[in-house]
């Protein structure tokens, strides 16, 4: 694959506090890559480090050629305008022909089911809204590098289908992905290659290791009082008491058996659906 | 479209944003009344006034609301907006130029109101309200000496942006200093005779004040020393500003 930008021992430091270091990265064309790790890690800096909104103390960054970058921050800011006003200015400030961005804004404005918010400013509109816009500006234009930082955050479940494929469409058209991410559904949906930042360094991630952090979670509460005493802690992940109800954490593939025993000890399942955690 | 023309074309929608953004924060209100208010209490209750001193006690003042104008402006720009806006661009200084010229338009705006009044005020009261009458060449003169000292007091205001000084309250102290400094260092250097060798690195408004000293008319040789000491002094500063914006970044 063509390579696009090449990271060689980077460091990053806010004063005293290392945030990174010695990170080697090479990011190549059409490569849709996901960044895991836990809050504050440097997911955030590493991506706006990568389109040089960010300085960095050693190390070097090497782009092969002249690369278009868009970006979606991660918070959206509150703005007195309109949606329509800034998607608009956004594109005749990208040098696009005013019919297309009116064209391709209303496609997307409708795909995101947002035809009735267009016209309010986007201060008065919700999280969950002003993220698409953040996601509209971005996808107006064909980048080489899409950057998205936490992109479905506040996202109806209707808008995250679209964003995943119009993502997976601009990806398949040749454009890069880079994504920083905690929703492991996104990360399965969208990504190819998935890095892990941790103790300051980035580790390539097996995307199994993704997909197995999705968890069924069963909500169980005492038929009655006779009921045993567990005997399936060592297959349950993780388990909750409140009040007279049980939360399981099971693994996909326990779930039947732990059903079953809970079951047979005396307990009812009140409710069950599956989570990433 | 020619390159030059969808440059053109970036930077006008730009200036449109930008615009359309600060309008919206009323930011603009509060700078705009004070000059009206000052213009008014200056020009409305005297006659046979001196035109030059008038202005240079006009531009002394627009020297200080243009500082106000450009922090306030610098200050309600979203950092955030601002990182999407500079991916977009293909030349990062296409955007600097274009938040930087915005603020000179408004210094314009501000200008033009502080020629209009006098002049439409000396109309209104018979042409009384100057000790002489007056020609294009002073109101031309007095309008281009507005603008000079606007965008100087502007350039000075966006040095001082959040970006290039995070903590606001040591930006505004230092600011509001190197401002009095400005107005005042003439007098400064009449009493302490030593102080002309710091003084000369603040921005010359006193200088140009001086240069119009006891003149009743505006001679072309004052103006454009004037027009060049402004000029190069304000070109200064947004080269250093311009320079901080790109080693900072955000």
């Amino acid at each position: 694959m063509e390579k696009q930008i090449e990271i060689t021992n980077l460091k990053k430091s806010f004063g005293r506090n290392i945030l990174l270091q010695d990170i080697n990265l090479t990011i190549s064309k059409g490569q849709s890559i996901a960044l895991i790790g836990h809050n504050g890690c440097g997911k955030s800096t590493l991506l706006r480090i990568l389109c040089g909104l960010t300085t960095y103390q050693k190390g070097n960054i090497q782009y092969t050629q002249k690369l278009k970058f868009n970006y979606v921050p991660e918070n959206f800011p509150k703005m007195a305008i309109t949606a329509r006003e800034y998607i608009n200015s956004i594109g005749m400030i990208e040098g696009l022909s005013k019919e297309y961005v009116e064209k391709r804004s209303d496609e997307l404005f409708n795909s995101f089911f947002m035809e009735e918010m267009v016209d309010n400013p986007i201060k008065n509109l919700s999280k969950g809204t002003m993220q698409k816009i953040n996601v509209i500006q971005a996808v107006l234009s064909k980048p080489d590098i899409l950057l998205l930082d936490e992109p479905l955050s506040g996202q109806d479940v209707d808008s995250q289908k679209v964003f995943i494929d119009l993502i997976n469409q601009m990806n398949e058209d040749g454009v890069t992905i880079v994504m920083s991410c905690h929703e492991d559904l996104l990360i399965n949906a969208v990504s190819k290659t998935v890095y892990e930042i941790k103790k300051k360094n980035i580790y390539l991630s097996d995307k199994k290791e993704v997909k197995d952090r999705s968890y069924d979670v069963m909500i169980i509460r005492k038929v009655t009082q006779e009921t045993e005493a567990f005997n399936i802690e060592e297959i349950v992940i993780k388990l909750e008491k409140n009040g007279t109800d049980i939360k399981l954490y099971v693994k996909k593939e326990n779930s039947d058996m732990v059903l079953r025993k809970i079951l047979s000890q005396g307990y009812e399942l009140r409710r069950m659906y599956d989570e990433n955690i | 479209m020619s390159l030059g023309g969808c440059t053109m074309k970036i930077f006008s929608s730009l200036i449109r944003y930008h615009y359309s953004l600060y309008v919206k924060t009323n930011k603009f209100i509060m700078p705009a009344l004070l000059w009206i208010v000052f213009l008014n209490f200056s020009y409305s209750q005297q006659n046979r006034l001196e035109f030059v001193s008038c202005t240079l006690f006009s531009i002394s003042f627009l020297f200080f609301i243009m500082l106000w104008v450009a922090i306030s402006y610098m200050e309600s720009v979203d950092s955030v907006s601002e990182q999407i806006l500079l991916l977009k661009i293909e030349k990062r200084n296409t955007y600097y130029l274009s938040k930087n010229v915005f603020v000179f338009l408004l210094g314009v705006a501000l200008s033009l109101i502080g020629v209009l009044f006098p002049v439409l005020l000396n109309v209104v009261s018979g042409f009384t309200l100057f000790a002489r009458s007056l020609t294009l060449w002073d109101i031309l003169c007095t309008f281009i000496l507005h603008i000079i000292i606007a965008i100087l007091g502007a350039s000075l205001g966006i040095v001082f942006q959040p970006r290039c000084m995070k903590n606001r309250k040591e930006a505004l102290m230092f600011v509001t200093l190197i401002a009095i400094i400005s107005m005042t260092k003439a007098g400064i250097i009449d009493t302490f005779s030593l102080a002309r060798y710091i003084t000369w690195v603040f921005p010359p408004l006193s200088d140009i004040i001086l240069f119009f000293d006891k003149n009743v008319y505006f001679s072309v040789a004052t103006m454009g020393k004037a027009t060049l000491y402004g000029c190069v002094y304000s070109a200064i500063l947004l080269f250093i500003s311009n320079q901080l914006l790109k080693r900072k970044l955000f």
